[in-house]
């Protein structure tokens, strides 16, 4: 059984276009060592889970374990609307950073004068003890990062769909689709997020794979 | 088959660096301390990007192992902060005996030394032959 925590699609100029989330434990952020929040009355608080002062996120921002539906997860998009927002787009911006220093050192390591852009040396996955972060980057440098439970340990096929069939087909060839290549657009294509979310749930369900 | 290791201090310096295979490529020295300052730095911040539920796993340790399309890393860090990471082939799934073992070992032959100083690189010629040997016999 796969859980699938959190997809993030980061376009060539390295912005953050799209992000969604299932099943999500931690608000973007929150510090793992600081134990429970004093704030905090439990789990109740779900979407938007800052502290009085309304400076940082408190560390256990639990949301209940369902489904978006649309409209729950259009309140999700990243947009510097709310702190929580803010708090995503910084942690996308930490995700984009991990996820290029990593593919530096493997392909520095793949070979000695390669191509410096791209992704030569073939970075999949890493894993830490809870959860693992899948990497696929399409030809023209958009990346898509998913990250599920740790024991799922293949994703490229998954990922690779999701650009062929998903991101292709419902963003690319959507007549509406800014193709200006100096700007990056965030998807707010409401076809793509339910197809996606249509998949997600059904490799969710699906026990076979691993 | 491990293809290479890496032993890297608390504060991300490069303390040991190795190759035992042509697989991967030999990095300058300069290289070597970009991975290891790299690699400390993705370390941390992996722990802190964490989407996974608190209750299951109450602290995350940071990177395991990264899987790539020719080689797997795996990263073992001591309780007092050194990171062992080692390269291996695809074949590895699991290599925290090993890391363990070369903890053995830079226990004995580097720690134990009177001569060595701490968080520096380690300069032993015991400390090789006894990798090797574990790398050969893995």
């Amino acid at each position: 059984m796969v859980v699938v925590y959190t997809i993030y699609i980061f376009d060539r100029h390295c912005e953050c276009i799209f992000y969604t989330e299932w099943n999500r434990g931690r608000s973007p952020l929150s510090d793992d060592s600081a134990g429970r929040p004093k704030s905090g009355k439990g789990p109740a608080n779900t979407a938007h889970a800052i502290d009085r002062a309304g400076t940082h996120l408190s560390g256990d921002a639990q949301r209940p374990v369902v489904w978006p539906t649309s409209a729950t997860s259009t309140a999700h998009r990243v947009s510097p609307e709310s702190p929580r927002n803010t708090a995503m787009e910084e942690e996308a911006k930490l995700v984009y950073g991990v996820v290029f220093s990593t593919r530096n050192i493997i392909n520095k390591l793949n070979a000695k004068d390669g191509p410096q852009g791209g992704n030569p040396g073939g970075f999949m996955s890493f894993a830490t003890n809870t959860y693992r972060l899948h990497y696929f980057e399409a030809p023209t440098g958009v990346k898509f990062i998913i990250t599920t439970d740790v024991s799922t340990t293949s994703m490229q096929p998954v990922l690779e769909m999701i650009y062929r069939n998903i991101y292709v087909e419902y963003v690319v060839k959507n007549p509406l689709f800014n193709i200006d290549p100096h700007v990056s657009t965030p998807i707010e294509n409401d076809y793509f997020r339910a197809v996606l979310n249509n998949y997600i749930r059904e490799i969710s369900s699906n026990t076979a794979a691993s | 088959m491990i293809h290479a290791l890496f032993i890297i201090n608390r504060s991300g310096g490069l303390i040991y660096h190795k190759n035992f295979s042509q697989h991967i490529v030999q990095l300058s020295s300069n290289e070597a301390l970009i991975f290891a300052g790299t690699f400390h730095g993705i370390h941390a911040l992996a722990s802190k990007i964490s989407p996974a539920p608190k209750r299951d796993t109450p602290r995350d340790t940071g990177i395991q192992t990264i899987d790539t399309k020719n080689f797997r890393m795996h990263c073992f860090q001591t309780p007092t902060g050194i990171k062992f990471i080692a390269v291996t082939d695809l074949m590895q799934t699991q290599l925290t005996g090993a890391l363990g073992k070369m903890y053995m070992l830079y226990c004995d032959y580097a720690l134990k030394n009177p001569f060595y100083n701490l968080e520096m690189p380690i300069r032993s010629e015991m400390f090789d032959t006894k990798l090797l040997q574990l790398v050969q016999a893995h």
